[in-house]
């Protein structure tokens, strides 16, 4: 198969070298264009995330004179010599698209599995066709490779857990409470991880959503940000009784909920659910508060065990998608050697056709036109059941040069076209 | 007909096991072809239990309940339909072992113990009795699912506060379901428990042959009012789920306690049927 790839990701190049080489949707559009025009490529995607640029083409006559697929990728950023540092890694043919079906399933990703791939990778087939650089090649091996990831998702549990520590918590808080639309949360932190946590709850529409912050104005800049309200700091312990969710991050060295503050809202609320989520360090609520009726507290440790937990299964499920993915690039491979052996097939078709109608022409005179009828429809069923098999094993032997040159001495074929009388 | 419903009779508790060893294997495992075969088969058992309870009050002549074993066959059967509503509902296939292994308990009790045949005395014809009985059944059905609901929750809850987040608290409703799940089927329960004391009373009242003196009439008032309770501190003091749950299952337990025990030591009540 006539496909390459040139490519640099988070395995080979650091993020400051990923951010210069990355493309945005019209900057692919064009650079996939112009490739075409030039000849350089006859197909090309541009694959550009936050962890990945890989260029998929099949070279054009041009190719050679440019540098080759990877000298037109590198020249794209020259401020950045990636092809000189030997941050770029190719591979051809089969390779070629055995990497696009790993990426695609996820394998390749800086997270394990993670499912946003596929739509990047929807989205750069969409954009290169756009740029009229999609032809009948990356049409069929694009499709496969996300149909291959769509079952290795539906099969396996390689998507499945979250593999962050905001993202863990929100999956926890769900393990109490499935509908977030009837409870009120409260971040406590405005920082990274506040601000993290505070737009997956803001995801799940909250009946109330409050922001609480040592220095009040990060918080309004928060609660802008996410569509939130803010609380007062000094007035935290107070929220207690109501709220159904804290997510605490914030930086103090002392606990920002106290055993005797937790206490006194477990005792208002009548055993009903609390879920203190700390992902603070050091820790922000006190550890006593577990033991409180109707209080569940997972700290930073708690959170990142479940992190570890899912990375674990999600490795775990690496062999099975890997099976998957050799099984749907057999089948590939198979259809793409069926497809290229498609004019031999048609050659020796030909050739046959040739010999039947010299011989049935030869036995015209001793026949009625009635018979002759029948004749030319006998001969021609004869030949397609008799050839039926063989061609089938010519279309599963593919074009293979070797292969190739054993079929036509088979079939008495000239190299290039067929023999005038059917013979070498 | 007597033969159909015979070889229903000895097919049901297989059915429930292969039901139970499904879902467990759901549970445990998450198979595909669990998924799969679970639903279809419990649609198909319901079906075919139901058939059964229709067509042995039909054979026999009276209503469906009309002896003990009948309860236990009628309460798997509305513990199935109520367990076949909550998976349709909550689209949550995991928590099915633990209804449905219990509907396996109740019917092979029910199955086991199917007289050849007996006359169903003349006073548990009346209809008052009938209402009676099926308002108790349906009682103890949806307080069954009720008590496995809660039990999950308890058993939830524990683990959640342990920190151990594996593949079952995964794999379950989050928390505040399963109290919901397990509230909702007291709430119904309690009502039929309520109608059927109601109902019993008033049989009891015009029958010489019972009297109010019984025991189990005042084990069934004990647990009418633990419910009562644990329904009230819901309601009105805003209880949370670890509370109720809790009164729920104690009063789970009374009701299986007056099933059981006190059947079994005063034998004055309940001796429904022509059988010794």
């Amino acid at each position: 198969m006539a496909l390459s790839v040139v490519g640099l990701s988070h395995h080979t190049a650091p993020v400051d070298v990923r951010e210069t080489l990355a493309f945005d949707p019209e900057e692919a559009a064009d650079f996939l264009a112009r490739g075409r025009r030039e000849e350089v490529w006859t197909e090309a995607m541009l694959l550009s995330t936050c962890n990945r640029t890989e260029l998929y083409a099949a070279p054009g006559p041009a190719a050679a004179g440019n540098g080759g697929v990877a000298g037109r990728l590198a020249a794209a950023r020259p401020a950045v010599r990636v092809d000189a540092e030997g941050l770029l890694y190719r591979a051809d043919g089969q390779g070629a698209v055995r990497h696009m079906v790993r990426v695609a399933c996820g394998l390749d990703s800086m997270i394990m599995g993670e499912s946003e791939i596929m739509g990047q990778m929807k989205e750069a087939h969409r954009i290169a066709r756009e740029a009229g650089t999609v032809g009948p090649m990356l049409d069929r091996v694009v499709p496969a490779a996300l149909r291959i990831s769509r079952r290795a998702r539906e099969e396996t549990g390689i998507h499945r857990g979250v593999t962050s520590v905001p993202a863990a918590a929100m999956a926890l808080a769900k393990r109490h409470f499935s509908d977030f639309r009837d409870k009120r949360v409260l971040v406590v932190g405005a920082g990274e991880a506040g601000r993290l946590s505070a737009k997956l709850f803001a995801g799940e529409r909250p009946r109330a959503l409050w922001i609480t912050n040592r220095t009040p104005g990060r918080a309004v800049d928060l609660a802008t940000e996410v569509h939130a309200a803010t609380w007062s700091w000094h007035c935290l312990e107070g929220a207690l009784a109501d709220v159904d969710v804290v997510l605490c991050a914030v930086r103090a060295e002392e606990p920002v909920l106290t055993l005797e503050g937790l206490r006194a809202a477990a005792r208002r609320r009548a055993g009903r659910m609390l879920v203190l989520l700390d992902i603070g360090v050091p820790r922000n609520v006190d550890p006593r508060a577990r033991d409180l009726e109707g209080v569940f507290l997972h700290d930073v440790d708690a959170l990142e065990r479940l992190v570890e937990q899912n990375r674990e299964k999600r490795l775990a499920e690496v062999a099975k998608v890997e099976a998957m993915i050799e099984e749907g690039m057999a089948r590939l491979l198979l259809g793409e050697e069926a497809r290229a052996a498609e004019p031999l097939v048609g050659e020796i078709r030909r050739s046959l056709e040739e010999i039947r109608v010299r011989e049935v022409e030869r036995s015209l005179k001793h026949f009625t036109p009635e018979q002759r009828e029948h004749l030319d429809r006998l001969t021609r069923s004869l030949l397609d059941k008799a050839f039926h098999s063989p061609m089938q094993a010519v279309r599963q032997m593919g074009a293979e040069a070797e292969r190739e040159s054993w079929i036509r001495r088979l079939f008495g074929l000239s190299r290039g076209e067929p023999g005038k009388d059917g013979r070498p | 007909m007597d033969s159909l419903l015979s070889v229903l009779n000895a097919l049901l508790p297989f059915l429930y096991g292969g039901l139970a060893a499904i879902y467990g294997v759901l549970l445990a495992r998450d198979l595909p072809w669990a998924r799969k075969a679970g639903p279809r088969l419990l649609v198909a058992t319901f079906i075919l239990h139901l058939g059964y309870v229709i067509g042995e009050g039909f054979w026999l002549g009276h209503h469906p309940i009309a002896d003990k074993f009948e309860l236990f066959s009628f309460a798997a059967m509305a513990l199935t339909g109520s367990y076949l509503w909550v998976e349709w509902r909550r689209r949550n296939p995991y928590t099915g072992v633990f209804p449905l292994s219990l509907a396996l308990l109740l019917q092979a009790c029910a199955s086991l113990g199917r007289p050849e045949a007996y006359e169903v005395p003349e006073v548990l014809r009346n209809p008052l009795f009938a209402w009676h009985s099926i308002s108790a059944a349906l009682a103890v059905a949806a307080l069954s699912v009720g008590a496995v609901y809660g039990g999950l929750f308890l058993v939830m809850y524990r683990l959640l506060k342990r920190g151990d987040f594996g593949s079952f608290t995964d794999r379950m409703p989050s928390l505040e379901v399963l109290a919901a799940m397990s509230l909702h089927a007291v709430e119904v329960g309690f009502v039929f428990l309520t109608l059927a004391v109601g109902l019993g009373d008033v049989w009891v009242s015009r029958t010489p042959e019972f009297s109010m003196a019984d025991p189990k009439i005042w084990a069934t008032f004990v647990v009418w009012a633990v419910y009562g309770v644990a329904l009230g501190g819901r309601f009105l003091g805003k209880w949370g789920g670890w509370r109720v749950v809790s009164l729920n299952l104690a009063g789970y337990t009374l009701l299986l306690g007056s099933m059981l025990l006190v059947g079994r030591v005063f034998d004055t009540f309940h001796r429904f049927t022509g059988r010794p």
